[in-house]
């Protein structure tokens, strides 16, 4: 017997019909009032960022998928945005350096890095590369002139004035990268003209001078790189520096970068489908991992 | 939208959500209480608004895997039970008040009152008569439009214990009313 004739046995319409006329009463006015005031009070606490998070909290811990599928997600974007951050945080390119009017040369010396203590060579030198640049530009403080025994003798207020420069000219560079970063996000078809490429790849290599070499990194790092590129050469897999501005930041990574990759004019994306342990080696389907390379004419 | 979809967004910080489950639920459980609470009309109200407050309060431990009014029921008749066990010499007194006015009302039935109205009359007295167990699952079957097997799990009883309970509820009912009412 099904469960609809288990309900017919019970469903006697005389009386049921009966009992609905005689049902009739009503909670009071009052009461309403008073639970649906507590139920707007209650409704704003949650909506309160703390109790929503604790809410989310509850609804993931009740599914262990979904609890998994958000905590993946979560890492995979911070790993993502670690890996595109790096680069430009960690060290200013050579497009910064050429826009300041700076040798490459230039731009491996302490002055640039971040962290190193400013000594009187490194001020020198930058004096110096102030000096280059601003070869056309209103006499500055600093005389080209100068010989080394004026500089010994420089007075505290020039010494101030061209840590200012400094600093203000790190400043300067940080907006560059900052927007540069930016640039690269919005990457106009426009903006691939063959004239940038040169560019683009100098730009890789006097990165390479300062970060680790691609040679070095595991292959999941390189896999997550947004310079270095996981390759197959000879049917092994080989971290390399990125060459085109096809590779130039292309996230490899669970094919992370296949949307900017198609985005590009000239550009084309070959997925692949790599699989990596925990010691940091990876293993590609057909040992091909996802490319992003120019589009090849006689196709 | 189902009940579990709103409780889902009064959780969420949407209070017009709530608005709408109460307005779905209150009368069915507002008579379920009247029907299962033996004291005044004011202590039964305090027990129905109890039970909302339970609900506000706990919307968050609501588990999406069971039904809003599986949920509320249960909540409902533990309230009831609570109350009876706290003041368990006071509800002796009162039901046998109670019953003594159910009584003296079947006496002195008025004659100028409609059939329907009698009907009605004898119906609710009838169903304070029945069994605790037995009027819980009979105003339940009618309040709710919830299947045997939720019946039996509002209940915390097995499908068989609750299909007895009801087939003797709706015997004695149909026996005690006059013909002319069914």
């Amino acid at each position: 017997m099904s469960q609809h004739d288990n309900d017919n046995e019970f469903n006697d319409d005389r009386l049921s019909q009966l009992y609905k006329k005689s049902a009739t009463e009503t909670p009071s006015e009052k009461i309403k009032q008073q639970l649906l005031l507590a139920a707007k009070q209650q409704a704003e606490s949650y909506r309160s960022g703390w109790n929503l998070f604790e809410y989310l909290l509850k609804l993931m811990s009740s599914s262990r998928s979904l609890a998994f599928a958000a905590v993946m997600v979560i890492g995979i974007s911070i790993i993502l945005q670690i890996q595109f951050d790096q680069p430009d945080e960690l060290t200013p390119t050579f497009l910064d350096d050429a826009a300041n009017g700076r040798l490459p040369a230039e731009a491996a010396s302490p002055e640039v890095s971040l962290s190193a203590e400013p000594t009187q060579e490194s001020e020198e030198a930058t004096t110096q590369a102030i000096t280059r640049k601003n070869s056309t530009a209103p006499p500055a403080s600093i005389s080209p002139a100068k010989s080394p025994a004026a500089d010994f003798f420089k007075s505290e207020s020039e010494e101030r004035h061209t840590q200012q420069q400094k600093e203000k000219r790190l400043k300067e560079q940080q907006r560059k990268q900052e927007e540069r970063k930016k640039q690269r996000l919005m990457l106009s078809p426009e903006s691939q003209s063959t004239q940038s490429r040169p560019q683009a790849l100098y730009d890789a290599s006097s990165m390479a001078t300062v970060l680790p070499d691609c040679k070095t990194l595991s292959d999941i790092d390189c896999l997550s790189s947004s310079r270095c590129l996981l390759v197959n050469e000879d049917d092994v897999l080989i971290c390399r520096e990125t060459v085109n501005l096809c590779e130039e930041n292309f996230i490899q990574k669970n094919n992370a970068g296949a949307e900017q990759c198609r985005n590009q004019q000239a550009c084309e994306f070959i997925a692949g489908d790599c699989v990596c342990k925990q010691d940091g080696s990876c293993k590609c389907t057909d040992n091909k991992p996802p490319l992003c390379q120019p589009i090849q004419l006689n196709q | 939208m189902k009940d579990e979809a709103l409780i889902k967004a009064f959780n969420l910080g949407q209070h017009d959500a709530f608005n709408e489950l109460y307005q779905r639920h209150c009368d069915p459980l507002h008579r379920f209480i009247l029907r299962q609470c033996h004291y005044s009309v004011s202590q039964c109200e305090e027990i129905f608004q109890d039970i909302w407050m339970n609900v506000i309060k706990n919307s968050q431990q609501f588990r999406a895997d069971s039904k809003f009014s599986t949920y509320i029921y249960q909540i409902a008749r533990n309230k009831i039970i609570d109350h009876a066990r706290k003041s368990s010499t006071h509800h002796e007194t009162e039901h046998d008040n109670n019953s003594d006015e159910l009584e003296a009302a079947s006496m002195q039935q008025p004659d100028n009152k409609t059939q329907l109205a009698l009907c009605i009359e004898l119906l609710q007295q009838y169903i304070q008569q029945l069994p605790d167990d037995q009027r819980e699952a009979f105003v339940l079957k009618q309040e709710t439009e919830s299947t045997l097997d939720e019946l039996a799990q509002m209940t915390h009883t097995s499908l068989e214990t609750l299909k007895s309970r009801l087939r003797y509820a709706m015997q004695k009912l149909r026996a005690w009313l006059p013909g002319e009412c069914l």
